[in-house]
């Protein structure tokens, strides 16, 4: 899912239930944004009515709903695991160039920036969390595999190769803040960059 | 005090959690294992030490960071278990067919929430770490929205096909209407009305609980909200979606509030 995209429904009926004032005219504004979700806010502003005023119920931690939920969670948390594993260590350079390009757009970064990235050139321990979090959501990845991958080695381009006597790699790193003011990025993209180190 | 969210909102505010639920999670921090689990497995709301379900979920996602699996596997099943009530209370057998599998969908899309948050990290638990139950609500209404057609016919009533709504139904609904709004304070007759209330097919419960809210059902003004607009129907559908409500809440309820 990209910002890009209309919102889906559950995502715009968990912000009407975070709303302090559930007003009519709350829901009024929700209403004029997403028309086409009329019914289901008008429904849950009955339930966010209704849900203090419920007697509680009574569910065992060991009941079968609950073993059930906890089949889905590991075959889920499984799944998106083996499927990091299956690409890890390639994640960003396995992409075609379309979608690197797709990538740098989505994540809010010019194609210098994910170069950067991609060839490691960015120290992965100044990289912010919620940024790597961002990259492996966008990557199908974990935040695992995705560190895992920033952290190896820089990666040499083969006409540098055998250019010097040194062991190439280690002092060619940069900080995630001095990428940011060195990649051509615009204001913008700058500061929501930032915003990540908050 | 715990980290704070990171989600923010239509207008770029971060979600905060509620001072208490911050409170609550910087003392709980101070417990060991056994004493914490303890803790998370009272279930009365009204006992002194109860924890909320949104300090549970954050013990949860802190579980991150380290790798003791038994002890996250604990917590979920115990905040999975809260899950599960709070469905069991707001879906009942008597309005749809379906209810085993709409709960175990709501158990299930949530579990897959957990797994994301867990591997891919992400924001979209943030929601419900500030107020759980409504966003478990979010939750559920989509759900419903999706798989909730298998709704059981209810018994038809004497006015269900009469066409224009009679005065003396009108009276009726407007008395009941008012006067369950006096007596919403007293907790015996709240928990009455909104059983009754909850046991309505669900197209009339959006009827009644939007005119609580104090929602007309339709209005001259062209920007004024009404019930007739929201659910996008006529308002003599409005109408007679009311009042075939408020004859079952009557006889639901009966003798506490006949007028």
């Amino acid at each position: 899912m990209t910002s890009q995209t209309s919102p889906a429904q559950e995502d715009v009926l968990l912000a009407f239930s975070c709303e302090n004032d559930a007003s009519p005219a709350t829901l009024a504004e929700y209403v004029r944004r997403y028309p086409g979700y009329a019914g289901a806010l008008a429904d849950l502003a009955v339930e966010l009515m209704i849900v203090p005023l419920r007697e509680d119920a009574c569910c065992s931690p060991q009941d079968a709903t609950v073993d059930r939920a906890w089949e889905t969670f590991r075959s889920s948390a499984t799944s998106l695991e083996t499927k990091s594993l299956g690409a890890a260590g390639s994640l960003i350079a396995a992409l075609p160039p379309a979608e690197f390009r797709a990538l740098a757009k989505r994540i809010g970064v010019n194609t210098l920036f994910l170069v950067q990235l991609r060839d490691r050139i960015i120290d992965a321990t100044t990289i912010p969390r919620r940024f790597v979090e961002l990259l492996a959501r966008e990557l199908s990845s974990t935040v695992s595999a995705v560190m895992d991958d920033l952290a190896r080695p820089p990666m040499v381009a083969a006409s540098e190769r055998f250019k010097s006597d040194q062991k190439p790699g280690a002092d060619k790193r940069i900080a995630f803040a001095d990428a940011i003011g060195n990649s051509d990025l615009d204001d913008e993209q700058q500061q929501k960059l930032r915003a990540f180190m908050d | 005090m715990p980290p704070p969210l990171t989600k923010t909102n239509a207008n770029g505010v971060r979600y905060r959690r509620q001072t208490t639920v911050d409170q609550l999670i910087d003392e709980v921090a101070m417990l060991d294992r056994a004493a914490l689990l303890s803790r998370f497995s009272i279930t009365n709301r009204h006992d002194p030490i109860y924890l909320p379900s949104e300090v549970l979920l954050h013990a949860i996602r802190a579980t991150r960071q380290d790798n003791r699996d038994s002890h996250f596997e604990a917590l979920f099943r115990i905040l999975l278990a809260r899950v599960e009530s709070l469905s069991r209370n707001a879906i009942s057998t008597s309005q749809y067919r379906n209810v085993d599998e709409i709960r175990a969908e709501i158990a299930s899309r949530f579990a897959t929430m957990i797994a994301q948050d867990r591997t891919q990290g992400g924001d979209r638990l943030d929601i419900f770490e500030v107020v759980f139950d409504k966003a478990l609500a979010a939750l559920r209404v989509d759900v419903l929205r999706k798989l909730g057609p298998e709704r059981l016919r209810t018994e038809p009533i004497d006015d269900a096909n009469t066409g224009e709504p009679t005065a003396a139904v009108e009276r009726a609904a407007e008395a009941f209407l008012g006067q369950s709004r006096e007596k919403f304070d007293d907790p015996a007759f709240r928990s009455d009305l909104v059983a009754a209330i909850d046991h309505l097919p669900n197209d009339e419960k959006t009827v009644i609980g939007l005119m609580l809210k104090g929602i007309p059902i339709d209005g001259k003004e062209p920007g004024a909200v009404t019930i007739a607009k929201l659910l996008g129907c006529t308002e003599k559908t409005v109408r007679n979606r009311r009042d075939r409500a408020i004859f079952k809440l009557r006889k639901a309820l009966a003798g506490e509030y006949a007028s």
